[in-house]
């Protein structure tokens, strides 16, 4: 579905993503962690193109990113995307800011959309706040508005980039639920995230970066307890809480004991 | 005092000029111009304000040029410009008053140009990542989602550049249209002795608009819903930063002391 082939990408002179290898198949699920700055948000925002990479070929849905024939907003029709900041729009209603892009580019019906939009502001569990405005819902409602609007376009693909790093802590789990009721519906999702009891729920493979490059790719089980590699113990030990040690030092010490 | 009562008690000349029997001049004249130039130079700032925001250099280089330059010139000097060089250029004469409404309206262009682009410029970036990213074009993404929220950030600076051009139409008097400063200087020619009460009687002119107009925008904000534009900031609450002082006051205190 997703395919990455030595992917490289540079901002000015700095080299944000180096050499990355990835494949993710339809209806996987998969988590992308890492410490800031180390390139995950760039990584995720390839996959629509709305950063552009310099070298290496992106293949999504049998479409190359990096050929100019590409109609990149068909594409993106295709691919949801749900933000750190939701980017709601200010200017209209929970329901209308759902509304817009089926009617817009997929050209449904003012009362297709509408009845879409309904049912999934009801999936979301908002069905209340519908012609609310965004300044007038917390940020998990605005998240979760923010969800809505990008299954109304029924994407195959969604890419979630730290959808619950702005939220209140206590507003992070009825994000979670929706994003976990999706893992169910087979649609491949690429997730940022932080939260790493929800990645150990809902994830077939985790993936590790740090200075742009791919340290790790594991299953959440191994990942989290057996770390490979020494930055990914570090960062999940920081992250968990517990100390871990990676494998090779692990035998070392079997070894010397 | 008296001469004052009694200009005011004329001031319809002040208003229209010499109306019916001569070309309508005065307030009206100021007003119309400016309405005029405003109209004008919206659709042609606008041009060029997105013509400084291309990424062709082709097309955003002559923007700039254009805009740098009538920024760096005073009105004065365009209007004189005009008055002189459309004749000699064009081979024939244009009236007073479309030689002044030409030269307000690409004066004014180039500082409606720059109220479009910081307008636009504005708009936090992911405004625009989310509507591409649900399959938007550049075009629908730009006309449904950035330009209505950029204009509601351009309507102050809209009226407050009206105010500023209705003064400037003052300067049209030196090439001899006859709007409120000439007739408030004719008077004063045929009556030395009423120049004081002339000169307050204009600045009654010039403050009522000015005043209606600073007025009306601040109505305007109100009614747009300025205060939409927190959500931007999901962590800054930008209502609190506009709150008046009056009504500070009935804000319970945290700390009562």
């Amino acid at each position: 579905m997703i395919e990455f082939i030595n992917v490289n990408k540079w901002f000015g002179p700095i080299h944000v993503l180096k050499n990355i290898n990835l494949h993710i198949s339809q209806g996987e699920v998969i988590v992308i962690c890492g410490p800031s700055g180390g390139g995950k948000s760039t990584l995720i925002r390839t996959i629509n193109r709305i950063e552009p990479i310099q070298e290496g070929e992106i293949i999504v849905d049998g479409f190359s990113l990096t050929n100019p024939k590409t109609d990149a907003a068909a594409l993106r029709a295709e691919i949801g995307m749900v933000f750190q900041h939701f980017n709601l729009y200010p200017h209209k209603t929970a329901l209308q800011n759902i509304m817009l892009a089926p009617m817009k580019v997929r050209g449904l019906s003012k009362k297709q959309a509408k009845e879409r939009a309904t049912r999934l502001l009801e999936r979301v569990g908002l069905a209340d706040k519908c012609d609310n405005y965004p300044v007038q819902l917390s940020g998990g409602e605005q998240q979760r508005v923010a969800i809505a609007r990008s299954l109304a376009m029924q994407p195959r693909i969604m890419l979630f980039d730290e959808p619950t790093s702005a939220l209140d802590p206590e507003l992070i789990n009825d994000v979670l639920d929706v994003m976990t009721s999706l893992t169910k519906e087979g649609i491949t999702m690429v997730i940022i995230t932080h939260e790493m009891g929800f990645a150990q729920r809902v994830a077939d493979r985790v993936v590790f970066i740090d200075k742009g490059e791919i340290l790790e790719i594991e299953k959440p089980s191994d990942i989290f307890v057996n770390p490979k590699h020494d930055r990914t113990a570090e960062f999940m030990s920081k992250i968990l809480h517990i100390p871990l040690v990676p494998n090779n030092k692990k035998e070392r010490i079997n070894k010397a004991e | 005092m008296e001469f004052l009562l009694e200009q005011l008690a004329n001031f319809k000349f002040y208003l229209i000029g010499a109306y019916p029997r001569g070309a309508a001049g005065g307030l009206f004249l100021n007003i119309s111009i400016a309405v005029l130039c405003l109209t004008i130079s919206f659709f042609i700032g606008a041009i060029f304000g997105f013509g400084r925001l291309s990424c062709r250099k082709f097309v955003s280089y002559p923007c700039i040029i254009y805009i740098e330059t009538i920024r760096a010139t005073p009105a004065l000097l365009l209007v004189f410009w005009f008055f002189f060089f459309i004749p000699s250029v064009l081979g024939k004469n244009v009236s007073l008053f479309w030689s002044a409404v030409i030269a307000l309206s690409i004066y004014s262009t180039a500082y409606q140009a720059e109220i479009v682009r910081a307008g636009i410029l504005a708009i936090p970036k992911g405004q625009m990542e989310a509507a591409l990213s649900s399959g938007m074009s550049r075009f629908q993404a730009l006309t449904l989602v950035i330009i209505p929220q950029a204009f509601r950030i351009m309507i102050p600076s809209f009226v407050s550049f009206f105010i500023s051009l209705f003064k400037e139409t003052s300067v049209t008097y030196v090439i001899g249209i006859v709007e409120l400063l000439q007739i408030g200087i004719i008077v004063t020619q045929r009556q030395p002795n009423r120049m004081f009460a002339a000169y307050i009687c204009m600045a009654i002119g010039f403050f009522v608009v000015c005043y209606s107009m600073s007025h009306l925008a601040r109505v305007l904000e109100k009614r747009l819903g300025i205060h939409d534009l927190s959500s931007y900031r999901p962590t800054v609450c930008r209502a609190d930063l506009l709150l008046k002082p009056c009504e500070a006051k009935n804000l319970p205190t945290q700390n009562p002391t």
